[in-house]
């Protein structure tokens, strides 16, 4: 039955990455606590996983004209040189801090759109955004 | 967890913020997950049972993108962030 739950894992995952929702974590959360594998070991799994995933999402967004490419561009640049430069330091700076840090900020950006979105107007009463 | 905010900040609407960051976060994975296996910290055998399944659910995402209400999606990225937030801080 694992290779049942790790499909359905895998699925759930697809659907999340694809609505850019980084479903890494269900995959993760999968390989490291059901699968028995090395936190290092999923996360690389996970990475590999992304891959071909992303790309297929992107092209059906792109059909469907949902990605604005001219404005992300500045940022697949900037990001590019920011996870070299993070690759090559990774062993030389403390993360623990930083990762706990990101955790802090994550919870309460978190918290914060979720009071948000529910004050801004419920699924109900919202309109369709414009094209 | 950063692309997407910083997207709606910029003015870009939710739906299109969300498939925007998938082309922002797809190129830096190439480089860490190049950087992964230079290091040798996965056998890339050990991806391939996952793929069909995470393949299958990427067409259904983009599916859904199209129709699901932006409330929603936004109300689904927040939970995303907490619970990504406090796996963090628990592992």
């Amino acid at each position: 039955m694992s290779w049942v739950a790790g499909a359905v894992a895998a699925f759930l995952t697809g659907i999340l990455a694809s609505l850019g929702l980084g479903g890494g974590m269900v995959l993760i959360i999968y390989l490291t606590l059901f699968a028995s594998m090395a936190q290092l070991q999923a996360q690389g799994i996970n990475l590999i996983f992304f891959l071909p995933i992303a790309a297929l999402a992107l092209i059906l967004h792109t059909k469907n004209k949902l990605v604005e490419w001219k404005k992300i561009l500045p940022a697949i640049l900037t990001g590019s040189v920011a996870v070299s430069f993070s690759s090559l330091c990774a062993n030389r700076i403390g993360s623990d801090w930083l990762q706990k840090a990101f955790a802090v900020f994550l919870i309460l950006a978190g918290a914060y759109a979720l009071v948000q979105s529910f004050r801004k107007k419920s699924p109900a009463q919202e309109n369709q955004e414009p094209k | 967890m950063l692309a997407v905010p910083l997207l709606e900040f910029d003015g870009t609407q939710t739906r299109k913020a969300h498939a925007s960051s998938i082309g922002i976060t797809l190129p830096l994975s190439v480089i860490s997950a190049g950087v992964y296996w230079y290091k040798g910290s996965f056998a890339l055998k050990d991806a391939y049972p996952y793929l069909l399944p995470g393949l299958a659910g990427a067409v259904l995402g983009a599916l859904c993108l199209k129709k699901i209400s932006s409330i929603w999606l936004e109300r689904a990225f927040a939970l995303v962030m907490i619970a990504f937030g406090v796996r963090l801080l628990v592992k």
